[in-house]
């Protein structure tokens, strides 16, 4: 009851506590869900087409989420962690469908060139970006180091949080990260480190 | 306790976002100081900057219409199986009921009471209700105003400068 009367409008719901949005999804599970939608979809989209660089891919896979959260039994639990779920199933879609790309693209290289030619156009969300220096870079990266570099720096969030997604220590967050970052050096500027 | 080069190396990140605990922070602090290599590393992580690209797409005019429709689909598809699902309760006349005097008296009395709280609970209940449906007026009305549409920008993607670092 408490957290209907604070509700102005689903715009607002960043600003909103998963604790309120829990008991309003006892009232109202419908308003609930739409609250969690607006509250992450935006950087949940970010996040996939980071990975996808694939705005329709991305677009899609944001959508997949959201379908499977409503099934999801635990969901509207007290102690089910909302955010670390959405990132985790997000990643694994993104990772699983760059996966297959990748299997298709190493098929489609025996083939003729025109389908070739189909495989490129998948479409590139950042085409300017694409040549911004440091996400090119993270690209290139491990699955490992370019999810947590992303969480991190892209997604902006916390160590705790990252523990939650990835399901590991937070030991294992803080010296991931270190070596991405330190694997990120190198990709950029292999010659530094004797300089 | 002097820490190993690699231990401090781990830690890095974490104390350039500010995550590490201030003993460890101590700990590494007091590392870098006599540690070129680590310190020469740890400048060069300072130095790191993370563009964040904007999505123009974003701005574009209902730009999760689309999604809204399909997930209010799947919303109602998710509710009929769940509703068909559960099996329809025995007409009270058709459930046996096999009770002692006593606990039968007992309930009895509950019924009472619950009779008398019934009539206050479906106050709360329908204030609740009027409660949820202004609120709803509220979001149809967000809606609608976010679905009036826009003057059509075209899509493209900016990097936006400065970049924003980790510090
Ligand atoms: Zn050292």
């Amino acid at each position: 009851m408490a957290a209907q009367l604070k509700l102005v409008a689903p715009e607002a719901a960043a600003s909103w506590p998963d604790e309120d949005i829990k008991v309003l999804a006892g009232e109202n599970p419908r308003l609930a869900m739409d609250m969690v939608i607006r509250k992450h979809r935006e950087r949940l989209f970010r996040h996939a087409a980071y990975i996808t660089k694939d705005q329709q891919e991305a677009y899609d896979i944001v959508q997949e989420v959201f379908i499977r959260a409503m099934r999801e039994q635990r969901f509207w639990d007290l102690e089910f962690r909302q955010k670390a779920w959405l990132y985790r199933v997000t990643s694994n879609l993104c990772f699983n469908l760059v996966r297959d790309r990748r299997r298709r693209g190493q098929i489609l290289e025996t083939v003729p060139h025109k389908e070739h030619a189909d495989a490129d156009q998948l479409r590139m969300v950042f085409e300017g970006e694409q040549r911004a220096e440091v996400l090119a870079a993270i690209d290139q990266m491990t699955p490992d180091h370019k999810e947590i570099l992303l969480l991190r720096y892209y997604d902006d969030l916390s160590y705790a949080e990252i523990a939650e997604v990835l399901d590991v220590a937070l030991g294992t967050v803080m010296s991931r990260l270190s070596r991405a970052r330190r694997r990120l050096l190198d990709v950029m500027d292999p010659g530094a480190e004797q300089a | 306790m002097r820490m190993h080069c690699d231990a401090v190396v781990d830690r890095l990140a974490a104390l350039l976002d500010e995550e590490l605990a201030p003993g460890e922070v101590e700990l590494v602090g007091r590392h870098i100081e006599t540690c070129p290599d680590c310190a020469g590393l740890m400048d060069r992580m300072a130095a790191q900057r993370f563009s964040q690209p904007e999505l123009v797409v974003l701005e574009r005019p209902d730009f999760w219409g689309p999604m809204d429709a399909a997930l209010d689909r799947a919303w109602a598809d998710h509710e009929a199986p769940a509703l068909q699902a559960a099996p329809a309760p025995p007409p009270w006349y058709r459930r046996e009921l096999r009770l002692p005097a006593g606990v039968a008296l007992l309930y009895a009395a509950g019924m009472l009471l619950a009779l008398g709280l019934a009539g206050a609970l479906w106050q709360e209940a329908s204030d609740a209700h009027a409660q949820v449906a202004e609120l709803q007026g509220v979001v149809d009305d967000q809606s609608a105003l976010a679905s009036t549409p826009l003057p059509v920008e075209p899509v493209s993607f900016v990097s936006r400068a400065p970049y924003r670092g980790s510090l």
